[in-house]
């Protein structure tokens, strides 16, 4: 870990006063702290390797938080930041796992089946991720949205609490961004597999 | 959309979500009723927001998957570290060596230090808390560990950890994946395939044991230091599938499975076949039959489908150049012989090995591997077993020496099949029964052919003469008359090309009796035989013998035929050419000179039948002395030889020895030993050193060569010449004693009468058992023997002997042939040349001659 517990609370502070630059730092922090947390996840259950992302979050949030500094309003905001790392997180990963942006020489790789979809996967995340730089442009607040609910799993009320609106516009702007995303990804999906593969042969 | 337009949708859907669902789409339409684009928009937002989901019902939350494979990768290296130096069994985990999907592979050593040993070990990433799962992973790993074979890494041990994860201590194998090695190695074609054969075996090893990999790709088949090939992992991939193996697989890769893995159907020993098919096309082609990947996940059966249609060769030609050549280099080969290895065999082995249905594929690797080992030995693979053709071009390829007999078979029978062809449209009926009767001429040497194989034991080269007696053993199960003369015919021929004149006469004589059982007494078929039979004669120097098949031939032909039909052609100018012997060489001449015209026409209409008339044609004239002229046309016949790129003609192998011939007589000797070599190389090559036509070529060549004086050449010649004749003639044969008395007047030469008179002694024995008395050659061996029991002081024996031959040859009625006239010139030379007075002798023979030329 790189900064204390008592820097990133202070971090935090700063941030709920409009310093947000200092999401990058944060960012490698929650980096780390993921790193750790699922480290000894495993360590503990290695049978059942199931993480849920919502514990995920919490516990980044447990490992980083001194509690005692953070009021409830505070720990909502965190968990919007923490959010959006995992969404900045996820996507830089799926960027790696994309079969697109893998080029050249072809190994050949053993997958088991829960990675099996894994480009697959990769790829639609990707392109969910396009789809939000693009809702950002007609109204920025539906992204913050989709972010605390879909990558954060945040509930409807710290989601409200964190954003600064009431519940029901975040029930509202959830229902329309889902909508707007169902419908843009669909579109997106269908032209892809509408589209005739050409398989070129590759030396292995 | 813009800013604006979205602003104002937000709110049309905004308010249409606080109605109740029924009334929404009601309010849309009144509110946007002048709006139809915005309308649009609205209503889609809005069935899509009513549906409530972010992803598609068909499409799973892609985030899951993306976080757990992230923190899987945080953790590995970290869950690895940890491990190493703890105990499994009675192994301490060393290094990692290796991690996949499937776990973590690692490099272990006894823990307690008894003595070294180093194992690989594997933990598998499965989650094995429930009984079942454990027994299964118990039960199949003591069947695999009696898996003992040297091409698959040993299985030594397993269980499951304190901590519940289950692992196998398997053989450490040093090694690098098999397509990297024959790359790095640049093994060509048939090291690969070799390879690749050791493959199969232990596949079908493991198969026979009723193991199957499931995962066979380059990086599961190593190839150690030594070159033996290891294949790792065997049967270890079903302890990632799921509880229900037959059910989809978890664990495979995509580019190595076969469909029926990707589909999630049963998966058999049939699928380690069709990814072993897979590496060899890898390892032939250097490229895949496909690429799959994920994003193409639900067109996979489709595009393999497609891509196995394609043979490798032709996936290999599409490569870009550039590859190809990589690829051509790594196989010491140019682009285009690689090419030409991958089509014929390969190909078809590869599309049965990638079959998209997995009972069309070999039943076994061992078949594959069968298959492989026969194209090696160059035998007709099962694949392509019903093309007779390509049964011929495999069995010509393997027996080269038999290859131009059989090649004049071939086209003897390709001849019949054009010819009744080209017949069809006349005579419609009677063709076909031709054609059906070409066919099955063709079928019954098909099948001689394959008899061949598998019986034989490979490496030992069939003789064409085994063919022929199986053949000729045959023929009497044949009912169709004229089918049986054909085949007769044919074998007689045979029989007579590989110089096995007396069986091809006696067979002839069958044919020809069969045919005038069945046709007319004189049928253009009797002629066909009959033409055949006084070729046999002239082959051996029987003109007289030859003379009247080949007259009655020529007869028959003129009376049904066209003048300047091919078959009256040839049977006029080898009636020609036996009469330059037995009649005036000029009347020869003039027979052969009235067809001439023909000859010259029919080459020019690219008949290439008549060039072996031209061959004859300069023979007879150098029958009638006319040298230079015959001279020409060898040398013409040699250059249209060549232009036809057919170097190899027997006609090529006339020329060449009657130039040796015409050579040595205009005493240019060089020239002649030219001309005899390359003729001996040829004959040599096509027909084998103890063919009559290569010992008449050695016997040529002796000639120049002992006039140039070359006599260690000459004896070399003379030495071989003895057993070559004995294999071919027996011991007990003239022409055996003949070659042996050459060797003794060598030996009189060089004055070394003992051998000389030990020689002669040789050939007189076997004279006396197989020839007449009073024969001309026991008369000259007679005269030789005369002349060394003198050098050698004995002189009883010498008077005894020359008053023997001189009685025999003064008995004669009948002029000395000129042949004779030059055995006895020769032995005046060896007389003038010996060391004695033996001028009474000398003037005996040298009045002899006169006589007997005047007589």
């Amino acid at each position: 870990m790189k900064r204390s517990n008592q820097s990133v609370t202070r971090l935090l502070v700063e941030m709920r006063e409009g310093a947000d630059h200092l999401y990058d730092e944060l960012f490698s922090i929650v980096y780390d702290n993921l790193k750790t947390i699922a480290n000894r996840q495993l360590n503990r259950e290695y049978n059942n390797i199931t993480l849920s992302k919502t514990s995920l979050v919490h516990e980044v949030y447990l490992k980083l938080m001194d509690q005692n500094d953070v009021d409830w309003q505070g720990r909502a905001h965190f968990y919007a930041i923490v959010s959006k790392c995992m969404r900045q997180i996820l996507i830089d990963h799926a960027r790696k796992k994309s079969a697109n942006k893998r080029g050249g020489r072809k190994k050949a790789i053993t997958y088991l089946d829960g990675l099996m979809k894994l480009e697959q996967s990769a790829d639609r995340l990707i392109n969910l991720d396009s789809a939000l730089n693009r809702l950002k442009k007609l109204n920025p607040r539906l992204v913050r949205v989709v972010e605390c609910r879909y990558f954060g799993e945040m509930t409807i009320s710290d989601t409200a609490a964190a954003l600064g609106i009431s519940e029901k516009t975040v029930n509202r702007d959830w229902k329309k961004a889902k909508g707007w995303l169902h419908k843009e990804l669909k579109n997106r999906f269908e032209t892809n597999t509408d589209k005739k593969k050409s398989v070129s042969l590759q030396q292995s | 959309m813009d800013r604006v337009e979205w602003k104002r949708i937000e709110e049309i859907v905004d308010q249409t979500l606080d109605m109740p669902k029924k009334q929404r789409r009601d309010y849309i339409s009144e509110i946007c009723n002048d709006k139809p684009a915005i309308k649009k928009e609205v209503l889609e937002l809005l069935e899509s927001i009513e549906k409530g989901k972010l992803f598609s019902d068909s499409q799973p939350d892609p985030k899951n998957n993306l976080m757990q494979n992230m923190l899987d990768g945080m953790n590995k290296s970290r869950l690895h570290e940890n491990l190493i130096g703890k105990t499994i069994g009675s192994y301490r985990l060393v290094k990692l060596i290796g991690s996949g999907g499937m776990g973590a592979v690692f490099l272990g050593e006894r823990a307690d230090g008894l003595f070294e040993h180093s194992v690989a070990i594997k933990i598998i990433r499965r989650d094995f808390t429930d009984s079942e799962t454990r027994n299964h992973f118990d039960n199949e790993r003591r069947i695999l560990a009696k898996l003992t074979h040297e091409g698959i890494a040993q299985l030594y041990d397993g269980g499951v950890t304190d901590e519940g994860r289950p692992y196998l201590i398997m053989e450490y194998v040093e090694g690098i994946p098999i397509d990297q090695y024959c790359n790095d190695n640049r093994l060509n074609i048939d090291q690969r395939l070799n390879l690749f054969r050791s493959v199969c075996q232990a596949v079908q090893y493991a198969h026979s044991n009723l193991i199957i990999h499931r995962d066979l790709k380059p990086e599961n088949i190593l190839v150690k230091k030594n070159g033996k090939v290891k294949i790792l992992d065997f049967g270890i991939a079903q302890f990632s599938e799921g509880q229900n193996a037959a059910s989809s697989p978890r664990f495979l890769s995509l580019n190595n499975a076969a469909p029926e893995q990707l589909t999630g159907d049963m998966v058999t020993t049939a699928s380690d076949i069709y990814s072993l098919g897979i590496l060899l096309h890898n390892l032939m082609a250097g490229c895949r039959p496909y690429n799959l990947n994920y994003q193409n996940m639900n067109d996979h059966v489709e595009v393999i489908k497609e891509n196995l249609a394609k043979k490798s060769s032709v996936r290999f030609q599409q490569l870009p150049h550039d590859q190809q050549k990589e690829i051509a280099e790594n196989r010491n080969l140019s682009i285009r012989s690689m090419e030409k290895s991958l089509s014929g065999d390969l190909d078809s082995i590869l599309q049965k090995t990638l079959q998209f249905l997995p009972g069309q594929r070999y039943a076994s690797a061992g078949e594959l591997q069968n298959d492989i080992h026969l194209h090696l030995l160059d035998l007709p693979v099962s694949t392509r077993s019903d093309d007779q053709y390509y049964r011929f071009l495999k069995f010509f390829k393997r027996n080269k020496k038999a290859t131009l007999f059989l090649a004049a078979i071939l086209l003897l029978i390709t001849g019949f099949s054009i010819f009744h062809t080209t017949q069809i449209g006349i005579e419609r009926n009677e063709a076909q029964v031709e054609a059906a009767r070409a066919d099955e001429v063709t079928s019954f040497l098909v099948d001689l052919f394959d008899s061949s194989h598998p019986t034989y034991a490979p490496g030992e080269e069939i003789t064409a003469e085994d063919l022929l007696e199986q053949g000729l053993e045959r023929t009497d199960q044949i009912s169709d008359l004229p089918v049986k003369s054909e085949i007769l015919a044919t074998i007689g021929q045979a029989y007579t090309q590989l110089g096995e004149h007396d069986t091809g006469r006696e067979i002839f004589h069958r044919a020809i009796d069969l045919n005038q059982s069945i046709y007319e007494r004189e049928s253009i078929e009797t002629a066909d035989v009959m033409l055949d039979l006084g070729i046999n004669y002239v082959t051996t120097g029987d003109w007289e013998l030859s003379l009247p098949y080949l007259k009655e031939a020529y007869e028959i032909y003129t009376d049904h035929l066209e003048p300047d039909h091919p078959n009256v052609v040839k049977s006029a100018i080898r009636l020609a050419k036996t009469l330059s012997h037995t009649a005036e060489p000029d009347s020869a001449l003039k027979l052969a000179d009235s067809y001439i015209e023909s000859i010259e026409d029919g080459y020019r209409e690219h008949d290439r039948e008549f060039l072996t008339d031209h061959l004859y044609y300069a023979y007879i004239l150098a029958r009638a002395e006319e040298i230079d002229r015959a001279e020409a046309i060898y040398l013409d016949l040699i250059e249209r030889y060549e232009q036809l790129n057919d170097t190899l003609n027997f006609s090529v192998v006339v020329s060449h020895n009657n130039l040796g011939g015409i050579y040595n007589e205009k005493e240019k000797y060089r020239k002649s030993v030219q001309y005899y070599s390359k003729s001996l190389d040829i004959t040599n090559y096509t027909y084998g050193p103890d063919h009559p036509y290569t010992l008449t070529v050695r016997r040529n060549l002796t000639n120049p060569i002992s006039e140039l004086g070359w006599h260690e050449d000459q004896l070399a010649l003379i030495q071989e010449l003895i057993p070559l004749t004995k294999n071919r003639y027996g011991w007990e044969h003239w022409r055996t004693g003949f070659e042996i008395a050459r060797y003794g007047r060598f030996s009189l030469q060089k004055n070394d009468y003992a051998k000389a008179d030990s020689l002669f002694q040789e050939t007189y024995s076997i004279y006396n058992s197989v020839l007449d008395p009073g024969h001309f050659l026991i008369a000259r061996t007679e005269a030789y023997l005369t002349l060394t029991n003198r050098l050698l002081g004995n002189h009883e024996t010498a008077d005894s002997l020359y008053n023997r031959h001189m009685a025999n040859l003064n008995e004669r009625d009948s002029n000395f042939s000129n042949a004779q006239i030059r055995r006895l010139q020769s032995l005046i030379d060896a007389y003038k040349e010996a060391n004695g007075d033996f001028e009474k002798e000398i003037q005996t023979y040298q009045s002899m001659i006169a006589e007997g030329e005047g007589r």
